[in-house]
């Protein structure tokens, strides 16, 4: 009797979906910590210094418009200084990245020769590399070969050969894992046509990678927009220094200009978001599917 | 490629070569090669009174100095220690679920994705600077934890022994789980849904199913991101720089090697510390590359 009972079709009610509420109040709280403290950096750059002491904090500003400290900051020479250097850094070690990790990366994915593995392990230990490692011996060959402390273009110059060695691996990584995505067939038909190696380079394969080239020179773009410590150590004179030190030299370790501070960390973050974002998809690709075999 | 005959073939690897040289350059001339001058450095006293000139070789004493300095070498090799192994556990964790919750199909996950991503791809100064800013005194933590009533009074989150160290931990997990979540998503996406079919025909639960398909597909790429972060977090310099410069019982390795070398003006004792950091690094990294690359 019981048996029967129990094969009866149950009559269904439509539960809950917990799992979906569940999904969103975990979602919530990682989009709200991760925004607020953003929200928090912009409120504040938009903020009179009366607004930005006030207890209980105000949770949005006043006036939305106030550009006040963007304005203040605008006028700092060093603050300009810091963006024209910064744009000339990045600029530069993206181009000659790209460049070369292009080559390299072509050679890994495409071509066979001798010492081909110790060449890639080689560039997995300069990724996982510690720059920290770097800083002492660094500082003492660029002081000695006068590439530091010159307080001029010598400067600049060093900075941005020290920023190949960070640039370098994760762009061979990740462009020679989307060259191996190219099909062979087409470069092979290439070939079969009388093209010599470089033209099936520069004609079908650079084409063809061209979004992927264009998120490793976004990327690269960060990393030297963003590198603090051998700009730390490197840069002295203050016509030379990258938007990162010079951020710390205007305001110093102990501040109280919060506006400024905010609107000049606005400055510095916000482009760099952007980049991040348009190169994402392929920086997540390039890693998983090239080097980090999961 | 299979068209190619020997004498081609020989010809390529030539080609092949030539389009590596600039990485082999880079990577041997700007990594390798400071790696051994800083193993020459840390044999000699140096300074920067006598950079430009031969320095007097001093043997192991700066390791022995380094070693026996119980008041900063000791506590800051115990710090690195906790703040790499936490941080990284914490930066896992946290990645994992993020993944896990970007993985579930609802509207707007690219969004989602693209936001969860902002503390990872601005720069450190400017988040460095933000976090400062929300855990002032009056600032909007303590505010918040007042409000709830979990402290009485506002606490100085930075420069309190005890609380700076997870203060920066807590940073740095919210600075770097979008690295993981990244990977780990990548992976969960690459993960074959007829699994997941099969085992729902199964009757198998939502836990079960995570438990046997989801964490054993994951093994590897949280291995490698584990040890990667792991390796990072040894050597972060600039983070526990620009928050606490190393006080209140944040004095890791990396900034270590900083105050050695540029606040006691000593290369030598910075170059042996950097030594001692690099020996610890090379057991991480050999587990990385036997258990990851190989």
């Amino acid at each position: 009797m019981s048996n029967i009972a129990q094969a009866q079709p149950l009559k269904r009610r439509r539960p809950l979906p917990w799992g979906r509420i569940l999904l969103y109040i975990v979602l919530a709280i990682f989009i709200l910590s991760v925004l607020v403290p953003f929200y928090w950096m912009l409120r504040t750059s938009l903020m009179k210094f009366g607004e930005i002491v006030a207890y209980p904090p105000r949770l949005t500003p006043r006036n939305w418009s106030n550009f006040s400290a963007y304005g203040k900051l605008f006028e700092q020479q060093q603050f300009l200084w810091g963006i024209r250097n910064s744009f000339i850094v990045s600029i530069v070690v993206v181009v000659l990245t790209v460049i070369f990790s292009t080559l390299g990366a072509y050679a890994v994915a495409r071509m066979r020769f001798p010492g081909k593995a110790w060449f890639m392990r080689g560039v997995i230990v300069v990724y996982m590399f510690p720059a920290v490692m770097l800083m002492i011996p660094m500082f003492v060959i660029m002081s000695r070969i006068k590439m530091t402390g010159t307080g001029g273009i010598r400067d600049t110059l060093g900075l941005i050969i020290v920023y190949l060695t960070q640039t370098m691996p994760v762009a061979t990584y990740m462009l020679s894992s989307y060259f191996k995505t190219v099909p062979e067939e087409i470069e092979e038909a290439g070939i079969m046509d009388g093209c010599t190696r470089w033209s099936v380079i520069y004609r079908i394969t650079i084409p063809l990678s061209l979004p992927a080239i264009a998120s490793v020179a976004l990327y690269t773009f960060m990393i030297a927009w963003n590198e603090y410590m051998f700009a730390f150590i490197l840069l002295k004179a203050k016509e030379t220094l990258t938007l990162p030190i010079a951020f710390y030299r205007i305001f110093g370790q102990f501040n109280t200009a919060w506006d400024m501070v905010m609107a000049a960390a606005m400055v510095i973050a916000v482009p760099v978001i952007i980049a991040f974002l348009a190169s994402e998809k392929y920086f997540a690709e390039g890693l998983t599917a090239g080097g980090v075999k999961g | 490629m299979a068209i190619l005959g020997r004498s081609m073939r020989a010809r390529e690897a030539r080609l092949a070569y030539w389009l590596i040289l600039p990485t082999v350059l880079i990577i041997a001339g700007l990594v390798f090669y400071p790696v051994l001058y800083n193993v020459w450095l840390s044999f000699y006293q140096v300074t920067t009174g006598n950079l430009g000139e031969a320095a007097p070789f001093v043997g192991l004493e700066n390791y022995r100095y380094v070693l026996k300095d119980v008041t900063r070498f000791l506590p800051a090799l115990r710090t690195t220690f906790v703040y790499s192994i936490v941080g990284m556990l914490l930066s896992l964790i946290v990645g994992l679920v993020a993944a896990l919750l970007l993985n579930a199909k609802f509207q707007g996950r690219g969004v989602a994705r693209g936001i969860m991503l902002f503390p990872y791809a601005a720069p450190t100064i400017a988040m460095a600077q933000i976090f400062k800013w929300i855990v002032q005194p009056n600032g909007l933590v303590n505010w918040l934890l007042m409000e709830a009533n979990i402290i009485p009074l506002p606490r100085a989150w930075l420069t309190e022994r005890g609380l700076a160290l997870p203060a920066v931990l807590l940073f740095q997990t919210w600075k770097y789980f979008p690295f993981c979540m990244l990977m780990i998503l990548a992976r969960l996406q690459a993960i074959d849904e007829t699994l997941y079919e099969a085992a729902e025909v199964d009757g198998a639960s939502a836990w079960q199913r995570f438990r046997h398909i989801t964490l054993p597909e994951l093994r590897y790429v949280l291995l490698t991101i584990g040890l990667l972060r792991l390796i990072w977090n040894f050597n972060k310099f600039d983070d526990i720089w620009l928050l606490t410069g190393g006080s209140s019982g944040t004095m890791v390795l990396p900034v270590l090697t900083y105050q050695y070398s540029f606040g006691l003006n000593n290369f030598g004792w910075g170059a042996a510390n950097a030594m001692i950091l690099a020996l610890i690094l090379v057991v991480f990294m050999f587990f990385y590359m036997r258990e990851v690359v190989e």
